[in-house]
């Protein structure tokens, strides 16, 4: 589904990501490990073309090089961010419905006319089935400033759900999360990822990404330094050595 | 009490010449307020829920009214179409100013916007159809279906029909797919783009709607005080605009109405002889309406309406 080739990203004379290859299948939970530093969150602004790189992205066979940021929502491709990036002026309602934004159709005479395109039924009831999924549906009238950290996370990923991704990027999602949350979060992603939608995830909670992962692939300086099954990788010395830790 | 409150306002409005039918200077100053409240509501549109800032608004508004007043005058076009005429040349300018929006942020913004302010009024200075130095006098007053509207008191209804017409097109937009993702690319740039949201196309169109209310201010100003001159377009307007916007309540539908009346009538009415005292008072309004009102005079009103609500809840 997405195929990384030989992707570089220099910022100066740093080498943030060296010539990486990687490939993510169709539903499967793939994570992206590796210390601070190594270049994850890199590779996920790169596939948003929020950096620029050499080397290629595809997805579904079709080159992201020259699509732009919002156009990759269309496409088929959502995220969530290490650093939130909510709406805060808006409810939780608005957040997720901001989501469906390629989709929801409008004209300039429905803006002037007073058209409220995101209450209409269908996308009410998008909206209504995406906050059930990640529990958030008796708050979808709270501003998500007034909501603890883990829950704002889930309005995070709801707003990135409701579009109907097939490939979703999720970016430290468990960090600063309580282990209850941590649980709650694993059982939203392996839903997630029965409904069809693949996975790509960047975690450095351990148990979350040997829980959930079909396969990883472990970074160090920018570059891969294994791939594999989470047993696979747990095994693997050069990874014990520079991320898991020698006892 | 919210959906009546409207109607009593403007069963009031439209009684307000009737009242004042003796001071026809003040019904002047009230359709200034009106047009200055018009112009704010685009700054207000373009800050407040784009997140973008302008330091050279008033820009639009000569635009607008220079060429609705040569449109008249120079070419014998009816009002009707001059108005039409100001408002698409200023809508053509907020295209030009909005390309250099695209890559710019904050203060960088600010001091393109400041730049085409002067690039604006320079250039109106030089011309010979604007005027020059000499500015445009003796400009006709709007015309209606044949009908003249030559003093204050019918002028009154044209320009309070244009500020509703301003309200009704915001108050929809702001709620509207588009006027969600400005306020959504207001919130963060990042997540808006993330979400599907084409900033670049969201910021041209926050600048074009900002200078449409701008030049129809423009051309009613033009067409009712009846004389333009660049000056009258400088930093200091586009500054007064901002100040309008930002004591009125910013982001807010009804704070630049009552920060444009504010403005304008105290300003007015306390006579030149107080005038230094008007510019300390406004300065010192600005100052603790920053500090202590960040949605600007209007968080006055809703602090009590959420009194009454919380009163009410209570009662139940």
């Amino acid at each position: 589904m997405l195929d990384i080739k030989d992707l570089s990203v220099h910022f100066g004379s740093l080498i943030a990501v060296n010539t990486l290859n990687m490939k993510v299948s169709e539903n499967t939970i793939h994570s992206l490990i590796g210390p601070n530093g190594a270049g994850k969150t890199t590779v996920f602004n790169a596939i948003y073309n929020f950096v620029p790189y050499t080397g290629d992205i595809l997805f579904k066979e079709k080159s992201l090089k020259h699509v732009p940021t919002h156009g990759l929502s269309q496409m088929g491709i959502s995220r969530t961010f290490q650093n939130l990036s909510l709406f805060y002026s808006m409810t939780v309602e608005h957040n997720i419905a901001l989501g469906l934004h390629p989709t929801a159709k409008s004209n300039i005479f429905k803006d002037i006319s007073g058209v409220n395109i995101y209450s209409q039924k269908g996308i009410k009831e998008k909206i209504k089935s995406v906050a059930e999924l990640v529990g958030l549906t008796q708050l979808l009238n709270a501003y998500p400033l007034f909501l603890p950290y883990g829950t704002q996370k889930l309005v995070e990923l709801a707003r990135a759900l409701v579009n109907d991704p097939q490939l979703l990027l999720l970016d430290e999602p468990a960090a600063g999360l309580n282990s209850a949350e941590k649980d709650y979060f694993k059982k939203i992603l392996l839903e997630v990822k029965k409904r069809g939608i693949t996975i790509l995830l960047v975690e450095h909670d351990m148990g979350v990404v040997m829980d959930i992962s079909d396969l990883i692939t472990v970074m160090n300086f920018g570059e891969k330094i294994a791939e594999g099954t989470p047993e696979e990788v747990s095994e693997n010395p050069e990874v014990i050595q520079a991320y898991l830790g020698v006892e | 009490m919210k959906k009546i409150t409207p109607i009593i306002l403007l069963i009031i409005a439209l009684f307000i010449p009737v009242f004042l039918r003796e001071r026809p200077s003040l019904i002047y100053y009230i359709n200034l307020s009106m047009i200055y409240a018009i112009s704010a509501q685009g700054l207000n549109l373009l800050m407040g829920i784009a997140g973008q800032i302008s330091l050279g608004h008033a820009a639009f508004m000569a635009i607008g009214g220079y060429t609705s007043a040569i449109l008249v005058m120079s070419f014998h076009l009816p009002f009707i179409i001059a108005l039409i005429g100001g408002i698409l040349v200023a809508c053509a300018f907020g295209v030009i100013i909005g390309f250099p929006a695209l890559r710019l942020k904050g203060f960088y913004l600010a001091i393109a916007t400041l730049a085409l302010g002067n690039v604006v009024t320079d250039i109106i200075k030089r011309l010979k159809i604007t005027g020059g130095d000499y500015g445009l006098r003796n400009i006709p007053p709007p015309s209606l279906f044949g009908f003249e509207l030559q003093n204050n008191l019918s002028q009154f209804y044209l320009v309070l029909g244009c500020l509703l017409l301003v309200i009704f097109v915001t108050r929809n937009f702001i709620k509207s797919k588009s006027g969600m993702a400005l306020q959504a690319m207001r919130d963060s740039e990042t997540g808006a783009r993330a979400v599907g949201i084409n900033i670049s196309n969201y910021k041209l169109l926050a600048f074009i709607v900002a200078s449409a209310f701008a030049g129809l201010g423009g051309v009613l100003y033009a067409h009712s005080v009846t004389y333009l001159h660049p000056t009258n377009f400088g930093l200091g307007f586009s500054i007064d605009l901002l100040a309008i916007t930002i004591i009125g309540g910013i982001g807010t539908l009804w704070g630049v109405v009552l920060g444009s009346f504010l403005w304008v009538l105290v300003r007015n009415l306390m006579g030149t002889g107080l005038e230094v005292l008007t510019g300390v008072l406004f300065g010192v309004i600005l100052i603790l309406v920053v500090l202590f009102l960040p949605r600007g005079l209007s968080e006055i009103f809703f602090r009590i309406s959420n009194r009454f609500k919380s009163k009410e809840v209570q009662e139940k």
